[in-house]
């Protein structure tokens, strides 16, 4: 059983299934703002020049090479290689290109695992692999055809810098490597030629190639000793428009962001701590450049302020210097950044009002467009969304409708029959919205019918069943028709005691059974319960307990143990609390049960009494699982032991102490032993 | 005669400080590739740390030739600082034990020797040898440590063994010092246990050991920390460097708790082997750091009975995502604990 309510924990129902899935995790959308390195890059396939060779038919993977020259050449010589390339080069009967695989083969195994061996390389040893570098360089300048020749010059390269010649690297580049054609071969070589060019001390050439080539990696390599305030002025006075620069204020205001933001968890690896003085400091700078516009880039600098004033929670200056950059000279990208800041602070701390709705609405299309092309952008919503807009409209019709614009905060399922009310109302009255309300619903996903069935479906909760049955009805049975309600609905019956009869376990993730829902089974269930509490409520004696029985059976197939939780909630888990609706459910079924045990038919009163001790085990059992509390400190109930004695009196009287059982072991083993 | 008397007691001074080997501070550095470090040179300097015992390379048994390969060699991508002495430190599995050892200090000290003249690093005047031999295997180790001393004797070089807690009931090892690990004291396996990193109730059932145990020792403290992922069924894994601040991964249930709220197929790596561990909704990662209130009473209780041995203390290790585990003032109080004694 244990394992059993374990293994449920994942079942999530709903028609936003991604929105229920949030109630198990939520992002933190702390992108970084401050990103004005567009460092987005189009990774080249370098296995598509491979693919095309051997037609496209195998994929060829990049071990394929890293076998080594053995391995290569023992499949030419059998001709049975699996390998795509090898293959297709055989066929072809393409020398070149075998003469160039074994080249490339010979490459990658020089360098094979000899340093774990126990015979360490020497000196001499070093030096026999250096002469395979040397001999593949000279093999690889003389090549004289042009088909493999960027893969030549690459490999080149390459050797050259295994052997370390940088400046002959850097003469190649210059010379040969500058006119290949092939864009993987040319971003490799430009790479090279920029470590080749670190190695010689020429730092900044490097960095601003590797910026050039957005291997922001080796530009933190190259800036080590620079990630910092000493490190950024004193590139500044060397030279006010470094392009290093750009990257180091970048990362001067994103560690500092990290610094304020994890505290020592979750930092990146290359994590560089810059403390609260240095940034109050760099805030002085740079506002100094800025405003003496001393750098073609201002605007960099004012932007730069205002975010570390921001994490400093001096905020009033932080929106003071954000508005400053709006005229300010840099890059698009850095005015792009800027303008992203400037809507971030202006957000910060205000409550919605209409007055803002143009300026919202303008910066959110603009974000939008943006977002088409540049990830960042969409992460720059996202942030202005949830670390200020939301969390400052809370308990408000405009965040429901702002967080039902994202499938991980769809909040509805939160919001109860008065709230669903209001907010039904909110969206439907079109015209009393504002141009940005508009626009945000039609970005939103929850519909009109979505709110109308949840309403709907809270009423009923409320055992309000004449307004439950007026806004279900209002919902076609073609709404749930994609909803991972449907096979619950199509499978599952309430009217069978969940104590007595196992119904399938529904799989919602893969449920690929296509049975019609014929009627909503809320509807039908809500008409039930009408008619038996007319029943219960009219009648006397058999008759009104047997009503009793049947409203007990039904409730409790309803509530959060039984086979039906789906008429009153969209998701299900045993870390889940228990509703109201689910306790409102509860509390009535056991009121039902304590009446149909009054039934003279022995039947009735065996059910009721099994009915009632089995959903009072459930939830004491329930704690058992919810891991803070454990079962140890529970406390059995009066009502549990009054029900448990009631079942054991009655069960020993009919078939003679300790002589029964019961198709629940769990229950029997707690009834026998308390 | 006065001049006489101020003469011998100078001379007795001057012995008996030669008797004294001066205090360093001094780091493991248990990484794979040697590279300068700017946080970790910060780190150096700023405690005047100027030896690093660093290990070289793994011994495992060849899975195909059942015998002792080297694994894991270190790799140099820098040189290391020169003002700083490295001691080659090689840890042994205990299943190398097991196997024909006749040669295998020869091979094993050569190669360091070969380490170093290959990356001109100046020849090591000591070497250090980490294995987590039991009673099973004492007696072969031991036989294998007494080989190794002897040629490395003849050259003139120092040989030191790490000795972990429960070692102290045995005999001690032939070598020049030992290095007593003050670190992996709890069973991490088990979710209970306050801190597996260090944690004073594990250490004192063997304190009794200590005051006997006739072997000239350090002590290796830690700074490290440590993932433990658990599920259902208890302990599953040690996991690396995740980020239990990503609140779509994790969810803080208390101090040093972090339940999994979506799964995860994370690799894991135990020594050679690498392999995948799934992390599952609602399986737990307990954090356990190394608490400087636990190094603290250690350090307070063997001084009380060898202090010697806190002289000169090892911090483990160095590596940049580890030192800000303790603050500058801890890692004084751990390298000045006893500023009277000598560790030799």
């Amino acid at each position: 059983m244990k394992r059993f309510l374990i293994l449920m924990t994942a079942v999530l129902l709903s028609n936003f299934v991604k929105a229920d899935v949030s109630c198990w995790y939520y992002p933190t959308y702390n992108y970084y703002l401050f990103k004005i390195l567009d460092t987005q890059t189009e990774d080249e396939d370098f296995l598509e020049y491979w693919k095309n060779y051997a037609g496209g038919k195998t994929p060829v993977y990049s071990y394929d090479f890293s076998y080594g020259i053995d391995a290569i050449l023992s499949d030419i010589e059998n001709g049975s290689s699996s390998k795509a390339v090898i293959d297709a080069a055989i066929q072809k009967k393409d020398t070149e290109m075998l003469d160039y695989l074994k080249d490339l083969s010979t490459y990658l195994n020089v360098n094979q695992d000899f340093y774990n061996q126990w015979e360490y390389p020497d000196e001499n040893q070093i030096k026999e692999y250096r002469e395979v570098y040397e001999k593949l360089l000279e093999k690889a300048k003389k090549y004289s055809g042009q088909r493999l020749k960027d893969r030549y010059n690459l490999m080149a390269m390459r050797c050259m810098f295994q052997l370390e010649k940088y400046p002959e690297v850097e003469k190649f580049w210059l010379s040969d490597g500058i006119k290949t054609q092939d864009e993987y071969c040319k971003k490799q070589m430009t790479g090279l030629f920029a470590g080749a060019l670190y190695h010689q001390k020429k730092i900044n050439a490097a960095v601003n190639i590797f910026l050039q080539i957005n291997d922001i990696q080796s530009v933190k390599f190259c800036l080590d000793d620079k990630r910092n305030l000493d490190g950024i002025r004193e590139r500044y006075d060397k030279d006010k428009n470094d392009g290093a620069l750009v990257f180091l204020v970048q990362d001067f205001v994103n560690m500092f962001q990290e610094n304020i933001d994890s505290e020592d968890n979750g930092r990146p690896f290359d994590f560089r701590n810059i403390d609260y003085a240095d940034a109050q400091d760099f805030i002085t700078f740079a506002n100094q450049i800025a405003d003496k516009k001393a750098s073609k880039t201002p605007v960099m600098w004012k932007t730069a302020a205002a975010m570390l004033s921001y994490y400093l929670n001096d905020i009033a200056n932080a929106k003071k210097y954000a508005e400053q950059t709006a005229n300010l000279d840099g890059t698009q990208r850095m005015k792009d950044v800027a303008r992203v800041v400037r809507f971030f602070l202006s957000t910060k701390g205000e409550k919605y009002s209409s007055s803002k709705a143009a300026y919202y609405l303008s910066e959110c299309l603009w974000l939008d467009k943006m977002a088409e092309t540049d990830g960042f952008f969409e992460n720059a919503k996202s942030r202005i969304v949830y670390q200020n807009l939301l969390p400052q409209n809370q308990n408000t019709n405009f965040y429901t409708l702002l967080a039902s614009t994202d499938y991980t905060t769809i909040n509805i399922l939160k919001l109860n029959a008065a709230e669903l009310e209001s907010y039904l109302n909110y969206i439907t009255q079109t015209k009393k919205l504002d141009n940005f309300e508009k626009y945000l619903l039609t970005k939103s996903h929850v519909k009109r019918d979505d709110v109308v069935e949840k309403l709907g479906t809270r009423y009923l909760g409320e055992m309000n069943f004449i307004k439950a049955e007026d806004y279900l009805s209002q919902v076609p049975v073609s709404y749930y028709k994609e909803s991972p309600l449907r096979p619950y609905m199509v499978f599952r019956d309430y009217t069978q005691q969940r104590w007595n009869v196992t119904q399938d376990w529904i799989d919602d993730w893969g449920y690929d059974d296509e049975s019609e829902l014929e009627e909503n089974q809320k509807i039908k269930f809500c008409k039930e319960i009408k008619t038996l509490t007319e029943v219960f409520e009219r009648s006397t004696g058999d008759k009104r307990y047997s009503a009793a029985m049947k409203l007990a059976t039904y409730l409790t197939q309803a509530s959060r143990w039984g086979n039906c939780w789906y008429l009153l909630e969209y998701s299900w888990g045993v870390y889940e609390p228990r509703s109201k609706a689910q306790q409102t459910y509860e509390e009535k079924a056991l009121a039902y049960f304590d009446e149909a045990v009054k039934s003279s038919d022995d039947k009735t009163k065996y059910e009721a009494l099994y009915g009632k001790t089995w959903l009072l085990w459930h939830d004491y059992n329930y704690y058992y699982y919810d891991y803070s509390v454990h079962r140890d400190e529970q406390t059995v109930t009066p009502q549990m032991e009054k029900s448990m004695s009631d079942l054991k009196n009655y069960w020993d009287g009919v078939y003679g102490v300790g002589g029964w059982t019961i198709s629940c072991d769990c229950v029997m083993d707690y009834v026998r032993t308390h | 005669m006065k001049n006489l008397l101020l003469t011998l007691l100078l001379l007795a001074a001057v012995s008996c400080a030669e008797n004294q080997e001066p205090k360093e501070n001094s780091v493991y550095y248990w990484k794979t590739v040697y590279k300068n470090d700017s946080t970790e040179n910060d780190f150096l300097t700023r405690h005047q740390i100027k030896k690093i015992y660093m290990r070289y390379f793994d011994v495992i048994v060849d899975k195909k030739t059942q015998k002792p390969k080297p694994n894991a060699t270190i790799t140099f991508k820098d040189h290391p600082k020169e003002d700083i002495e490295i001691i080659p430190t090689v840890f042994i599995t205990e299943n190398c034990i097991q196997k024909n050892l006749d040669t295998l200090y020869k091979t094993l000290a050569d190669r360091i020797f070969q380490i170093n003249k290959t990356h001109k690093i100046p020849q090591a005047k000591e070497i250090q040898i980490d294995c987590d031999f039991t009673a099973k295997s004492m007696k072969k180790y031991y036989s294998f440590l007494s080989l190794l001393q002897n040629y490395l004797k003849e050259k003139d070089v120092k040989l030191s063994v790490t000795i972990r807690l429960h070692q102290l009931s045995m005999e001690v090892p032939p070598c020049d010092y030992g290095v007593l690990m003050l670190y992996n004291t709890g069973n991490y396996r088990d979710k209970k246990c306050d801190n597996p990193i260090l944690g004073f109730k594990d250490v004192q059932p063997y304190l009794k050991h200590l005051k006997k145990y006739r072997l000239k020792m350090r002590s290796a403290l830690p700074n490290f920390k440590w993932q433990i992922l658990f599920g259902k069924n208890g302990f599953k894994n040690i996991v690396y460097n995740q980020n239990l601040k990503d609140s779509t991964l994790f969810q803080k249930t208390g101090e040093g708790v972090f339940r999994v709220v979506r799964s995860k197929d994370i690799p894991v790596y135990i020594n050679t082997e690498a392999f995948n561990v799934m992390m599952n909704i609602s399986d737990t990662v307990y954090e356990k750091k190394a608490d400087f209130k636990e190094i603290e009473k250690v350090m307070t209780e063997i001084s009380k009975i060898k202090k010697e041995i806190l002289t000169n203390t090892i911090i483990y290790d160095l590596n940049s995502n580890n030192i800000n585990n303790l603050t500058f003032k801890e890692y004084e109080k751990i390298f000045n604990f006893d500023d009277g004694g000598a560790a030799f």
